[in-house]
């Protein structure tokens, strides 16, 4: 209740100087303003303090029993933020992120800090990254885990070779996770890594790189998990005068468990494809996504599988004033014999626009799921490799979807902004005891005065 | 012929007894063929139960090896009906207890089928959540250098949404976490959509600026007869040529910084076309660095070993500029002048 009032008093306050800025008629900058800015950088300091309040939802509807269950968590939070950084013109640059947050459910903390030395080419030759985060929860919170944690990321990188249009990167990475009150589900940790990268600086023509990841990651209270990881990755960038865009990613790993009784070691291959041609008056697009996993030993529990899932459409229109987006949108994991496997396929629409002063996206897809039920399903209607649950009807209920998202902000005035988020999936099963429904809302409310020197 | 037992009354009375005795005959075989079919009934329904146990037990192994909420929560509550099913018989009532017992295999199968389908999510999450926080990171650092801010504002709100995706990993709701995730990320494709956008705006901005630059360049070197003006004009117009070149072959990172030396080359002929040339006027530049280095005197006491090298590349320059006035090579002079300032320029920005 306390927590309402601060709220509805913070929303007061901050709504004053808000109407009193209105009467100007001010709007949002335009940020290609601030282009003569980029090509005469300035030397000063900056910090800029960003003051929020908000209210997030979260809705998760199931089936319990042949009961359905209704989960939701909401929560109001008030935040205070500053970011600092230094100024763009010397070789030595930083910045600084901090925000902590009081919530009815949790506390929430957050550091981030950034250093980098650039060269005369500006070229990030030395760089380190810090990112630190904790959550404290409320006696009495909703959240089923419940036990404060605090999270710690540190990374190196340095470029010692640089040549023409390209460079060589490395780094070091080290994290570790600390839980108050570890559980089976919440599990400390510890981790740290190597890796090494070459490709094109951020400019280039055809942007490119190559690299390779080594990470290894140790849970004290639970040794049997500990996991070692390689991966090597790769993308490139191509535009064509034309318009055309096309980007890949492509990334394989390899994951070993110290105890493979626990869970097999596994490949894992991701791939990423997006491509954009110019047709008429827009843009036909197409993102493809693909997922492999391989494990060792393939088991009811971990399956290998190959996920690939994609979108073809159009888009057409003005991203400041109405940008539109049409398309057909299909997914499919192949997981053998599996119920697993299914088909997915749906049609997306929606509309977006980023002006000066409201911005704001709705996004809809229709689709249905089909389950393939392979040869894997035994006469009783369960799956034949799942022992033990021979008279279970272990199989998947094909299903028709909706996503529903929609996502907007609003200058109210040149340091007041609003923030809505939402969205919303029901799936309706041919066996209405499977139906599942997925909600989040979030409404923010944030002043972030203008940065000081 | 009647006998006397053949009297109708007492026929009546043999008649009753005989359906009395038939009754009680039926009745006794009767009653022990309901307890059978009670017994098997109970022993059924004690089966169904018994069988509920080990699938219990095996839908726990499976939901254990997951890090997954919901299918815990509907296993524990798969659990409550077996344990209510148990007590129901034991008090007799084998119909409600093959309910709730039906219920709680429900329970179970809803259980095992979220628990495998997490598996998935689960290790999908993880991925994602790496590679968004990488890729994030990327497009941050290049929607800052460009000053978008309607990129950085996506890509703020693309983070928020993470981390929300993030503490619902931690909650074991893999599936609201995936959907999170989906919807960061598709925030963080469209900052991305917006900053190459930007990346061509921003070239064709720096090839606009460079032009506004030559012309202005030219008009100011209209009968203009100094040599070294018109050497940078020239370089700075096919500068800017070569940026057009660039650009139409599709090679905007060289155009962008071709741009950019074309228009500090006409910037630098207006500069030159200003100036006399004259040695008087590179001297009193020498004259106004020492007064710029002078008023830095306190300030470079303490500053670091960086800042003390870059003033002393400054100060060289500056002795190199008094060595070609001496000499009589005023232009030579002017560039090492000009080099000295910018040099103490960037000192000023670090020291401040």
């Amino acid at each position: 209740m306390n927590l309402c009032r601060a709220f509805l008093a913070l929303l007061l306050v901050l709504s004053t100087p808000a109407a009193a800025q209105e009467g100007t008629g001010e709007t949002a900058p335009d940020p290609l303003d601030d282009f003569q800015d980029w090509l005469a950088p300035r030397s000063e300091t900056r910090w800029t303090p960003t003051v929020s309040a908000g209210f997030d939802a979260l809705l998760h509807t199931y089936p319990l029993a042949t009961t359905d269950t209704t989960e939701t968590i909401s929560e109001s939070f008030a935040a205070v933020g500053l970011e600092g950084r230094s100024g763009r013109s010397g070789s030595r640059r930083w910045r600084l992120l901090g925000e902590f947050s009081v919530g009815s459910e949790l506390f929430r903390e957050s550091l981030e800090a950034q250093w980098r030395y650039l060269d005369r080419r500006r070229i990030a030759r030395w760089r380190l990254d810090a990112d630190f985060e904790g959550r404290q929860y409320r006696e009495g919170t909703g959240y089923s885990l419940s036990s404060d944690h605090l999270e710690g990321d540190l990374t190196a990188r340095a470029v010692p070779w640089v040549t023409g249009d390209h460079l060589l990167e490395m780094r070091l990475d080290a994290g570790f996770m600390d839980y108050s009150a570890p559980s089976a589900l919440e599990v400390s940790h510890r981790e740290g890594g190597a890796g090494l990268q070459y490709g094109s600086r951020l400019l280039a023509e055809i942007p490119w790189r190559v690299g390779y990841r080594y990470t290894g990651r140790a849970y004290p209270d639970s040794a049997r998990i500990d996991r070692r990881t390689h991966s090597m990755e790769g993308d490139l960038e191509w535009r064509g005068l034309d318009g055309q865009v096309l980007r890949l990613y492509h990334s394989s790993r390899r994951r070993l468990i110290r105890d493979e009784e626990v869970k097999p070691s596994a490949w894992m291959h991701w791939s990423d494809l997006s491509a954009q041609v110019p047709a008429g008056t827009g843009d036909v697009y197409l993102d493809l996504q693909s997922e492999i996993w391989d494990y060792d030993e393939d088991s009811t529990v971990y399956l290998d599988s190959w996920r690939l899932d994609g979108v073809l459409g159009f888009r057409w229109g003005d991203l400041m004033r109405a940008g539109w987006r049409l398309g057909l949108a299909a997914e499919h994991l192949a997981a053998g014999d599996s119920p697993e496997t299914y088909t997915q396929l749906g049609m997306r629409g929606g509309v977006e626009s980023y002006g000066a002063s409201l911005n704001g996206s709705i996004q809809v897809e229709y689709g249905r799921r089909h389950y393939h039920q392979g040869g894997g399903v035994d006469g009783q209607g369960g799956y034949g490799g799942d022992a033990g649950f021979e008279d279970l009807d272990l199989t998947y209920s094909d299903f028709h979807y909706f996503e529903i998202w929609l996502m907007g902000g609003w200058n109210i005035s040149e340091t007041l902004r609003l923030d809505v988020m939402a969205s919303y999936e029901p799936e309706s099963h041919t066996e209405q005891d499977d139906d599942v429904s997925l909600g989040y809302a979030s409404l923010r409310l944030v002043w972030r005065p203008s940065s000081r020197p | 012929m009647l006998t006397p037992s053949a009297n109708p009354s007492q026929a009546l009375a043999g008649r009753l007894m005989l359906i009395a005795l038939a009754a009680l005959l039926v009745l006794t075989g009767i009653f022990p063929a309901g307890a059978q079919a009670q017994d098997a009934q109970h022993e059924q329904v004690q089966q169904y139960i018994e069988r509920n146990l080990e699938l219990l037990e095996s839908a726990l192994e499976i939901v254990d090896e997951t890090e997954a909420m919901p299918p815990r929560r509907i296993l524990r509550n798969a659990r409550d009906l077996h344990l209510q099913a148990v007590r129901l018989l034991e008090e007799g009532r084998p119909g409600l207890a093959l309910q709730t017992a039906r219920r709680c295999r429900d329970g179970i199968r809803q259980a095992v089928l979220l628990a495998r389908e997490s598996f998935g999510q689960e290790e999908r999450l993880r991925q994602r959540l790496d590679r968004f926080h990488e890729q994030h990171a990327n497009l941050l650092d290049l929607a800052r250098d460009a000053q978008d801010q309607r990129a950085l504002e996506l890509l703020a709100r693309g983070r928020q949404m993470s981390d929300r995706a993030r503490d619902q990993y931690r909650q074991g709701e893999s599936r609201l976490a995936l959907q999170l995730l989906d919807q960061a990320e598709e925030l963080m494709t469209r900052a991305a959509r917006m900053l190459v956008g930007q990346k061509g705006n921003r070239l064709e901005r720096a090839l606009e600026l460079a032009q506004v630059a030559v012309q202005q360049a030219q008009e100011a070197l209209q009968g203009s007869d100094d040599p070294a003006a018109r050497d940078l004009l020239t370089e700075s117009e096919k500068a800017l040529e070569r940026a057009l070149d660039f650009r139409d072959q599709g090679r905007p990172g060289r155009a962008l910084r071709m741009a950019g030396l074309s228009r500090r080359l006409a910037r630098r002929a207006m500069g030159l076309q200003g100036e006399t040339l004259a040695p008087q006027g590179v001297d009193r530049q020498i004259e106004r660095w020492d007064e710029r280095a002078a008023n830095l005197g306190e300030t470079l006491a303490g500053a670091d070993d960086a800042s003390r090298n870059l003033f002393q590349r400054a100060r060289d320059h500056r002795r190199r500029a008094a060595e070609q006035l001496a000499a009589g090579r005023t232009e030579l002079a002017l560039r090492q002048i000009r080099a000295a300032h910018d040099l103490l320029g960037q000192l000023e920005d670090r020291v401040r």
